[in-house]
């Protein structure tokens, strides 16, 4: 029988089957790994070793989203994010709307269940499944909504969709600690989940009409302001002056389009976590949470939380930031780019600088909340004076360094978090990225993640894999040089780079490296495997891909 | 204009003199199983129009696409000013402008800022022949290219193509879907290109009429083949309407050489010929009928009766496999 569902649902499927398939089979392949019986282990680490394990369903997850919202959408703009060729279906807005929230709340209820039911509850982590289930068919229904509806402001959606996630999930854990039923939270949610469909309906139904969100009383100002006075001389008034040079207008154009996301997720973060952090810093006595088998303040914990995000967010910041448009579906670039007569390589520095320039914002607000917050915080060891003062009083010039290059190194790692991978959206070739980029990173992640269950539940082994590991970095380490040494070669070969400008490049990145090592030097001898960490953490190779691959890109 | 401080290699050979501003020598090019390009040559001279003509996916903006340098050709090999523009792509692309069908222009940024960044690559853009230009086309400095109509849209591509006066105007059906007031302006600016002397205008279009009035030499395309590349009047000449009367009726045309399509019933057989006039007699002396009719032919109807001659004979090998 013909209906929308079915057209509906045909099109989905075709978009998510083999996520769906690769989601199941590992669910199936972690409730298998959880019946193994277990030799050994503290049950202390339960906990943080099922987070590991159900870490690598977060990739398939951000896809099905991806999916349900018929994105990737569009967070900056105010129009609808629904597809234009699907208004024309014969069906309702409220069809249109519906069916795939009820499919994507269905579906992604089901993975909780069976992640609760199989792995969670198997591994001895007790974690209820009804109404976090609902809960996170809410919280996909409310993304579909956030992502439909027109919103009358550029950035609008950008800036409620964390605070709304956070409350959907805040709410559920709040009831659930004031001891309501699951059946009375997940009832909640569900009416949550209607008014998302409520809304989300109304959207769509706004957007078929045409109606692409502008702001009537912006847009009433904007002309009124603009009626009263010469439209010529109001230009005038607005005239810039050329750029500089081709690179400062691809510089410019960097940073109009594409360094926003991590900067404006650092500051919606921040504002998020803040009162929180400082309001538990200020309790006496500060709330602690055992994590595992510590016992850690939570202010602390938020805080190391608050850190990691940003840290995987910048990850996902240069996953935008490599496209021609940061927003942007097609990972070709267009015409209008690639005929600029700018060498290749300056596109790219382009990018490197406007990634520099995004790591500061973004840093920037994390510095200055953080100095906020230190003021506002009371020294835990003698509540009379704030934190600031306390760390001012008893600064040492060796302290103030270890500060100083923890500083430094957080924000070179959001950089090279923003960079490392550019070269894969730089090809243009999404079978390029899922090849080399996507798939080696699950299958490293799920090898991680099943590695780690075979530890927990096998400690014996533990000596052999520290034996194993330092080998393992050296392989990948001198795999790393071979590749680096060849992506020289192209470049002088393809005369992308003068070999003077690279010889003062790897001059240039040896001299941090052995830097790093004559600093390190202590922990070096105490810990081998430092070396191959220092030097697959500083990006070169990488970094000489990304001409490589923008050249690809280009001349195809 | 090019970036004081930069990575890069710029001591690039100097052009290579001669008249051809495009030489294109037996590229091939092949998506998959799809062959896109098969062995085209062509050769530009410098001052010269070109009107690029052949159907919907013929290899016209693949061709293109080697001349800008965003494709690489698998075989043989592309020269833009003497310059391969795979390996010195900001030499060629600095004296190139161009206008695609879709004008893939960012749609965030206004009229303004989209004017203020192209000119930057470009040492020899000429601020107040953009402005005459903007003036012309009526285009709003503040409006964002997004909210601009497609006829606007095109007309901002063609503005950012023109302001810096390119050595080689390259347009790949610039006027489809437009309607008759931008395509009058798109050829205004070819004619505008062509007044300025030694410039050179590569055009592609579906729009035959139009290729017909601005072009010096047309070359037609298809299924990656260059089936032609000659002056239009040339083209014109060899290129005839025949219409045969026959002294007893017939139910199909007869064979002759050089004929791309046959219209008639009975008696009287019409024939788009090409090839040389002379040939006829020699093709036609052992038939019981005299030519009543000759006479040319539009660039459009030479188009017609050439894609039409393809279809005929796909569909005569589709028979002859039944």
């Amino acid at each position: 029988m013909n209906s929308p569902a079915l057209g509906i649902g045909i099109y989905l499927w075709l978009r998510f089957r083999w996520v769906v398939g690769g989601m199941l089979a590992y669910l199936l392949a972690l409730a298998v790994a959880a019946r193994i019986p277990r030799v050994h282990a503290s049950p202390d680490f339960a906990l943080p070793i099922v987070a590991l394990l159900m870490f690598p369903l977060a990739i398939p997850f951000t896809y099905l989203v991806h999916a349900f919202t018929y994105g990737p959408t569009d967070l900056a703009a105010r129009t609808s994010g629904f597809p234009r060729h699907m208004l024309s279906l014969p069906a309702s807005a409220r069809a249109l709307a519906g069916w795939p929230m009820l499919i994507g709340s269905v579906m992604i209820g089901t993975f909780w269940a069976l992640a609760a039911g199989l792995v969670l509850n198997a591994c001895g982590v007790g974690v209820p499944v009804l109404w976090p289930a609902f809960m996170a068919g809410a919280v996909i229904a409310w993304i579909q909504a956030i992502a439909w509806v027109p919103f009358p402001f550029p950035i609008g959606r950008a800036v409620v969709l964390i605070p709304i996630i956070m409350g959907l999930i805040v709410c559920g854990l709040y009831a659930g600690s004031l001891g309501v039923s699951p059946v009375a939270i997940a009832a909640g949610y569900a009416a949550l989940a209607l008014l998302a469909h409520a809304l989300a309906a109304r959207g769509v139904a706004r957007f078929r009409l045409g109606d692409g969100g502008g702001n009537r009383l912006a847009e009433s100002l904007r002309r009124r302001v603009f009626s009263t006075s010469d439209s010529q001389s109001a230009v005038r008034r607005r005239a810039k002056p050329p750029f500089r040079s081709p690179a400062a207008a691809q510089l410019w154009y960097e940073c109009r389009r594409n360094i926003a996301f991590l900067p404006g997720m650092t500051a919606v973060t921040c504002i998020a976590m803040f009162v929180p952090l400082v309001k538990a810093a200020r309790a006496t006595p500060i709330p602690r949470s055992a994590i595992g088998a510590f016992d850690v303040p939570i202010p602390i914990f938020g805080l190391c939380a608050c850190l990691v995000s940003l840290y995987a967010i910048s990850g996902m910041a240069g996953g935008g930031l490599g496209k021609s448009d940061y927003w942007g579906k097609v990972a070709q670039w267009p015409a209008f780019l690639t005929t600029r007569p700018l060498p290749t390589a300056d596109f790219v520095l382009a990018k490197l600088k406007a990634a520099a320039i995004s790591t500061a914002i973004a840093c920037a607000i994390i510095f200055g909340f953080a100095s906020l917050g230190s003021i506002l915080t009371p020294n835990p060891f003698d509540r009379s004076q704030s934190l600031a003062a306390w760390a001012m009083h008893h600064a040492t010039p060796q302290l103030t360094m270890y500060g100083v290059a923890g500083v430094v190194l957080f924000v070179f790692g959001i950089w090279r978090n923003q960079v490392g991978g550019l070269f894969f959206p730089l090809s243009g070739r999404p079978w390029f990225m899922t090849a080399f980029g996507v798939i080696p990173s699950i299958v490293s992640l799920l090898v991680i993640s099943l590695g780690g269950v075979v530890a927990y539940r096998h400690p014996v082994i533990l000596p052999v894999v520290r034996r194993v590991t330092p080998w393992v970095f050296s392989g990948v380490v001198a795999i790393n040089l071979a590749v680096g040494v060849a992506l020289a070669a192209a470049l002088r070969r393809t005369r992308m780079m003068q070999p003077r400008t690279i010889a003062l490049l790897v001059a240039g990145w040896l001299v941090i490296v052995l830097g790093l090592l004559v600093i390190l030097h202590g922990q070096v001898r105490a810990h081998p495997i430092l070396i191959p960490a220092i030097l697959l953490f500083l990006p070169a190779t990488r970094l000489a891909a990304a001409p490589l691959a923008l050249r690809w890109n280009r001349h195809r | 204009m090019v970036a004081p401080n930069t990575l890069l290699e710029r001591a690039e050979p100097e052009p290579i003199a001669g008249d051809s501003v495009v030489e294109v020598r037996n590229v091939c090019r092949r998506f998959g199983a799809k062959l896109a390009l098969d062995d085209v040559s062509l050769s530009l001279p410098a001052g010269t129009v070109l009107g690029l003509v052949g159907e919907n996916g013929a290899g016209k903006t693949t061709l293109i696409k080697h001349i800008l340098g965003l494709l690489k050709a698998q075989v043989g090999t592309v020269r833009v000013f003497g310059l391969d523009p795979v390996a010195q792509p900001v030499r060629v692309l600095s004296g190139i402008g161009y206008l695609s069908e879709e004008p893939d222009l960012p749609g965030w940024m206004r009229v303004r800022d989209l004017l203020r960044y192209v000119a930057a690559f470009y040492p020899s853009w000429d601020h107040a022949y953009a402005e005459q230009l903007r003036q012309e086309f009526a285009l709003d400095p503040m409006a964002k290219v997004k909210h601009l109509s497609k006829g606007q849209k095109a007309r901002a591509g063609l503005l950012a193509a023109l302001a810096y006066r390119p050595q080689l105007l390259v347009l790949d059906e610039p006027s489809s879907g437009l309607d008759p007031i931008v395509r009058r302006d798109i050829l205004g600016a070819i004619i505008r290109t062509i007044a300025d002397e030694g410039r050179t205008v590569l055009f592609s279009s579906h729009l035959l009429a139009e290729v017909e009035r601005v072009s010096d030499r047309v070359a037609m395309i298809r299924a990656g083949r260059i089936l032609f590349c000659d002056s239009l009047d040339k083209v014109k000449q060899t290129h005839a309407r025949l219409t045969f009367r026959f002294d007893s009726p017939r139910e199909s045309p007869p064979v002759l050489a050089g004929a791309l399509t046959w219209d008639g019933a009975g008696h009287d057989w019409t024939a788009v010929y090409a090839g040389s006039p002379g040939d006829l007699p020699t093709q036609t002396q052992q038939w019981d009928a005299r030519l009543v009719e000759q006479s040319g032919l539009s660039l459009d109807e030479i188009f017609l009766a050439r894609t039409s001659s393809k279809t005929a004979t796909a569909n005569a090998s589709e028979e002859d496999e039944a």
